[in-house]
């Protein structure tokens, strides 16, 4: 089984890498196949926090590579599904404890066993960036709809574009706000593309959830009535290959929300 | 010789332990209970280990011995076996001992009696773990009780306690001590809270390592062992001890061949690895690994344990799942707490004010 390795990244810090491998992962995971995460974010690692397993963390990444135990030591089940798999980095190092090489063949071991590696990546474009995209073949670009993480994704995906290995790169528009959207006050999805000219992968709207869900740790894919998980679900579907439509983030405002909801009320379209 | 007399008391008819500590002390304040072998016959009440010791102190405080223990406790019947306590059923015991005696000497049948308990009906207070306080409670709620009782006990009085030669007399003043001092260690942690168990001992196979058992909150009357100086206790008295005054921050490591007392908190995402004891003046958050060198003896302290992780020698303990509070409230309260290792798990125990 050759499973396929797929790292998510951003270049800015802040716009959802960990909370997006947190839920892609156990979204996948649900859909029954075998996920493994990797936090390549050494030093620094919030991956545990959010799937909620870092009570459960004795080996880290760092101590696979220097071989202090063997790497299926080193994976943590999640709670629930038993299908998902943390490789956690390790809180007292730098990044400069894993070099590229060595990630690549963790990630070549770790494919074998599993049909999805996640490459959970740190911020920057630095030695973490390149240690982290060094085993991927395809990439998904983490970005906001704001100018300043717009431009860093432009930047990381013309140094995805220079690396080989990486076949395919696709696009997340992450804390999209609808009602900011309709008022010009936000860059749309549509705005995004066409500035990246990149495929798109998903639309996650901004959602409350989030919040809760990672001071739960509990990844918000698990709440199904949420519409950040459901968005997360579908990019799970996406990955997967299925055709899944974009969901309709532009809510209706004013009386046409309130007529919106009459009209589903009495089961009338459009 | 007279130490040989058998006495036994049967006390099937209690239902709390408590009940049956006063019942003891109850019949033992009868001078003919004096200088006996005291066979105990209990119902279906569970009492630890260290229930049965003050029992069992109970009446070596007048000079007679705890010899056998019939329950239809499981736990119980482990309790006292572990205890060195006999814990057949008291009609074949008696049966045996009595073919025994006759295959011996031949003289006169004895004639054993039961003594019965008055039927309990009223409602016992819930049971507490202080059973010196409960004591007192029935002591105020069963004055009508403890008529019946002194009754009985001059029926008590006057039954014939056969008696018996001489087989051996097992009675050691020093072991009595012994017991008192080990009884009074185990009352004053008798109120311990056992929050964690381990995860893992000693082995770390692939397999028990992806198949982690959820960390189960263990049962009131979880058994701590006496405690009892070992060399490992007195290696980690001589090792060197180390002072932080520091605030250890989420990445920090702090490392030790010896002792590791931190004047300050811990905060979540720090290691603490000390080959002896690791002492945190403050609120341990993060991960702390006492007897780093495999020094089982080695015990982590805390005003407020709330470690991530905590590791003792080989062995490790997960904070339970349920707790969601990653960064502790500061406040001006604090629950001292100890962490040890016992028979194979981490035990988390509340430090008393002595």
């Amino acid at each position: 089984m050759t499973g396929r390795v797929i790292v998510i990244t951003s270049g800015k810090g802040g716009v959802g890498k960990t909370t997006t491998s947190a839920n892609i992962g156990t979204a996948l995971a649900k859909n029954g196949a075998s996920v493994v995460l990797i936090d390549t974010d050494i030093g620094l690692r919030n991956l545990d926090l959010l799937l909620g397993l870092e009570n459960r963390i004795v080996y880290t990444l760092v101590d696979v590579v220097e071989e202090r135990c063997k790497l299926k030591q080193a994976l943590v089940k999640d709670k629930k599904n038993p299908n998902l798999c943390l490789l956690a980095a390790a809180q007292t190092r730098d990044k400069s404890a894993v070099d590229a090489d060595q990630l690549k063949t963790i990630c070549e071991q770790l494919q074998e066993d599993f049909d999805f590696v996640l490459v959970d990546c740190p911020a920057g474009i630095e030695e973490g960036f390149k240690t982290a995209i060094s085993g991927a073949s395809e990439a998904i670009v983490v970005t906001t709809p704001e100018m300043s993480a717009v431009r860093d994704a432009d930047r990381i995906i013309g140094l995805l574009e220079a690396k080989e290995e990486i076949k395919s790169y696709r696009l997340l528009v992450n804390r999209v706000r609808p009602n900011l959207v309709q008022t010009n006050d936000m860059m749309s999805v549509d705005d995004v593309v066409e500035i990246l000219s990149c495929d798109l992968i998903g639309i996650i709207p901004e959602d409350t959830g989030i919040i809760t869900s990672t001071n739960r740790g509990e990844p918000i894919v698990n709440d199904e009535n949420s519409p950040a998980g459901k968005a997360y679900i579908n990019v799970a579907k996406r990955i997967n290959g299925e055709e899944v439509p974009f969901l309709d983030i532009n809510e209706p405002k004013g009386f046409d929300a309130f007529l919106a909801k009459v009209k589903t009320f009495f089961g009338i379209k459009g | 010789m007279e130490l040989n007399k058998r006495f036994i008391v049967d006390l099937s008819q209690a239902k709390t332990p408590a009940d049956i500590v006063f019942e003891v002390s109850n019949i033992l304040e009868n001078p003919e209970a004096a200088n006996r072998k005291i066979w105990l016959k209990l119902g279906d009440v569970s009492l630890n280990q260290s229930q049965i010791l003050s029992i069992k102190s109970l009446i070596s405080s007048i000079n007679s011995t705890l010899s056998l223990i019939e329950s239809e406790c499981s736990q119980t019947e482990l309790a006292a076996a572990t205890l060195g306590i006999n814990t057949k059923d008291v009609e074949e015991e008696l049966q045996a001992e009595l073919s025994t005696l006759e295959a011996e000497s031949p003289k006169d049948t004895p004639s054993e009696q039961y003594i019965p308990l008055v039927d309990y009906k009223e409602e016992e207070p819930k049971e507490s773990e202080h059973e010196q306080q409960e004591n007192k409670e029935i002591l105020d709620e069963n004055k009508q009780q403890q008529e019946e009782i002194e009754n009985k006990q001059d029926e008590q009085t006057t039954q014939n306690t056969e008696e018996q030669p001489a087989v051996s007399s097992d009675i050691n003043q020093e072991e009595n001590k012994k017991d008192e001092e080990i009884q009074n260690q185990l009352d004053s942690i008798f109120d311990s809270e056992v929050k964690l168990e381990n995860i893992l001992a000693d082995d770390k196979d692939i397999t028990e390592m992806q198949n982690w058992p959820l960390t189960k909150e263990a049962e009131d009357d979880f058994e701590i062992p006496e405690e009892i100086m070992t060399d490992e206790d007195y290696a980690i008295l001589q090792m060197n001890t180390q002072y932080h005054k520091q605030t250890v921050r989420s990445g920090q490591v702090i490392q030790s061949n010896g002792n590791v007392v931190i004047i300050g908190d811990c905060h979540p995402g720090c290691e603490i690895h000390a080959a002896g004891d690791i002492t945190v003046w403050g609120v341990l958050g993060g991960i702390a690994h006492a007897g780093c060198k495999g020094n089982t003896k080695a015990k982590i302290r805390a005003l407020t344990l709330n470690a991530i992780q905590l590791r003792i020698a080989d062995s490790y303990a997960r904070r339970p799942d349920h707790i969601k509070n990653i960064y502790v409230e500061k406040s001006n309260t604090f629950t001292p707490e100890e962490a040890r290792f016992v028979n194979g798990s981490i035990v988390i125990l509340k430090v008393n004010d002595r």
